[in-house]
């Protein structure tokens, strides 16, 4: 229990400099992360060593990884626990000095235990000083009271913060939520929908309060368009963590409620069982997505409907070239993997043309894809997914500064590039300075330049094969009449406008990153690299 | 890099005398540096074993068991 003397002489500072101290501990445990994966999961994937003990060495990896990651976000749990302990103490201990101020200017004298006598023995005993004594007795009570309510609370808090022999994502995501009860951090304070508030929000907060929202709201500042990348990634690989074990402890259930349930119910528990299953497996492969190179970030996750991603090859921030591709029909956690590759060989290729500068590809799953070709046939899809697309964007420039000459292309492929379309005509539109279809079944306008960027800088592939084009033109390519005749309009029709590039060698609908006819790939990393000289156009005319 | 990190949060919270936050923030201080000190020594027994069985001339093997090294500090 606090003592009114404690509260009063206490120096708080030495709080604040816990504070401190557990800030650069998080920080430093965060630096740890980031070189065990450049430092030796890099050089050890270089290696392309093989075998068990190469399988034992990337597990161990793994496992170490883990813990440093549930120490660091620890680390920022405690910090918060300390920064309340040592507000709340801070606003009792100045209530508490006021009242004895009271006190001293009402002529009492305060002893230790809280106790008040008139400092002039000969009016102690006036009725109304009494009364007085009584009434500032229980006013300095106060201040003492909440002190000790607020310090046993926050110690039982920091009781529950001991580190645990192995990472434990449930406890420490229990940690957080404990955490943030106590802190009372406000998620109305923190801004929604906005990069540009979002980015100046996050700019006035010091580390500490950083650190203290990286603690409570993962998920939250992972999905916050406008903040830088790091960040973002940071706060997605926790709450990627943390979303897998509650899936795991949800799967437990399902598969105990399925044992136990009767013939007439265990069809629905199966049905659960194997729906968890799948996404515990489409989070698996994400898991594995990241760990196959030093270079990624993941700038957005979710497992809701399919799943969610958004995963940077190269951190955006620093891009001088960036590209945003948005996968069609199919797209998901899944396939996220597939969907990343395609990226990785525009990004390599980029490599290649001269004077790439820093580029970073960006696989944008960052909506939910129609599954199938029936249902790539409605617009519901990309009318959902254009408003979170041209905020996502808006968000890759307030991070990259607005004086930043970043260059930003964004990549349609399929139904993709439907979304790219209905994008176009909201508010802003697309920040982009280059646009690419591939296999576009259309973009809902007839004309390149009602994308309201200059159709110069709009591109299109269509390998001869792909049936796509065709098969979807009726649901989103509009009709312009042609001798009387309704014609579709899709963009690698002349008459669009855009500026067709070769395609050599590729074949069907999903070859235009590959690198066995490079074409394609080659044409669409001289466009994302600003040498639009070295594209190789059918037609069109380039800037 | 561990080793460092570990000693960053002083086991003793100076100028609150008394109060349980402070002697619970040094105690959990004294936990968290043990615990990432035996976590160094797992990240330098794994560099430890790559050196061992690394050839002279694997350069990949040589810069990884450094950066286990590293992490250990």
């Amino acid at each position: 229990m606090v003592t009114l003397t404690q509260l009063r002489d206490a120096a708080l500072g030495g709080l604040d400099r816990a504070v401190a101290e557990w800030t650069d501990l998080a920080a430093a445990l965060d630096g740890v992360v980031g070189r065990a994966t450049t430092g030796v999961g890099g050089p050890l994937r270089a290696a392309h060593w093989e075998g068990a003990d190469a399988d034992a060495a990337e597990r161990g990896l793994a496992a170490r990884g883990e813990q440093v990651m549930v120490a660091a976000q620890e680390a920022r749990c405690v910090l918060t626990v300390l920064d309340t302990a040592a507000e709340q103490l801070r606003y009792a201990q100045h209530d508490l000095r006021a009242g004895l101020e009271e006190a001293a200017a009402a002529g009492f004298t305060v002893f230790e235990d809280g106790r008040l006598e008139a400092a002039d023995p000969t009016r102690g005993v006036d009725p109304a000083m009494l009364s007085r004594r009584h009434e500032l007795e229980q006013r300095l009570a106060a201040p003492v009271r909440k002190a000790t309510e607020v310090d046993t609370r926050c110690a039982q808090t920091l009781a529950r913060l001991r580190p645990m022999a192995t990472a434990d994502w449930a406890d420490t995501a229990a940690d957080g939520a404990c955490v943030m009860a106590l802190a009372g951090l406000d998620l109305a304070t923190i801004p929604k929908g906005d990069p540009v508030a979002a980015a100046k929000w996050w700019a006035g907060l010091n580390p500490s309060e950083r650190a203290m929202y990286l603690a409570g709201y993962p998920a939250v500042l992972g999905a916050m368009d406008g903040l830088p990348t790091e960040v973002r990634d940071r706060a997605n690989r926790v709450a990627l963590a943390e979303t897998k074990v509650a899936l795991l402890a949800e799967l437990a259930a399902a598969r105990a409620k399925r044992d136990a349930a009767g013939r007439t119910d265990d069809a629905k528990w199966r049905f659960r069982v194997t729906a968890l299953k799948d996404r515990l497996a489409a989070i698996e492969g994400l898991e594995a997505t990241l760990r196959s190179a030093d270079d990624l970030y993941l700038m957005g996750f979710s497992a809701k409907n399919d799943g969610r991603a958004i995963i940077a090859i190269g951190n955006p921030d620093k891009a001088t070239h960036t590209a945003v591709y948005v996968p069609g029909t199919g797209a998901g956690l899944a396939r996220i993997d597939a969907d990343v590759s395609r990226m990785r060989s525009l990004w390599l290729a980029t490599q290649q043309v001269k004077d790439p500068g820093e580029v970073s590809a960006i696989t944008w799953v960052g909506y939910d894809a129609p599954d199938t070709l029936t249902h790539a046939m409605s617009t519901s899809y990309a009318d959902r997914a254009a408003p979170a697309f041209v905020r996502f964007l808006r968000g890759v420039g307030v991070a990259q500064g607005i004086d930043s000459n970043s260059h930003v292309t964004v990549i349609g492929h399929s139904y993709g590039s439907v979304v790219l379309g209905q994008a176009a005509h909201l508010s802003g539109g697309l920040v982009a300075k280059d646009i690419i279809v591939a296999g576009s079944p259309g973009m809902h306008v007839t004309r390149a330049a009602d994308l309201h960027v200059n159709p110069h800088h709009v591109w299109v592939a269509a390998a001869e094969n792909d049936i796509v084009t065709g098969v979807g033109s009726g649901a989103h390519a509009p009709a312009v009449d042609d001798g009387g005749r309704p014609r579709r309009v899709t963009p690698d029709d002349s008459e669009f406008g855009a500026n067709r590039f070769t395609t050599d060698g590729a074949n069907g609908h999903s070859e235009y990153w590959s690198t066995r006819h490079s074409a394609s790939l080659d044409n669409q990393a001289a466009i994302v690299s600003g040498n639009y000289e070295d594209v190789r156009l059918l037609w069109g005319d380039r800037p | 890099m561990l080793r460092q990190a570990a000693g960053k949060p002083s086991a003793a919270v100076v100028g609150c005398p008394g109060f349980a936050v402070a002697a619970e923030a040094g105690a959990l201080a004294a936990a968290w540096a043990d615990h990432l000190r035996a976590l160094a020594d797992a990240y330098g027994g794994a560099g430890e074993v790559l050196t061992a069985n690394a050839d002279a001339h694997d350069r990949t093997e040589q810069a990884a068991a450094g950066a286990f090294a590293e992490a250990r500090r």
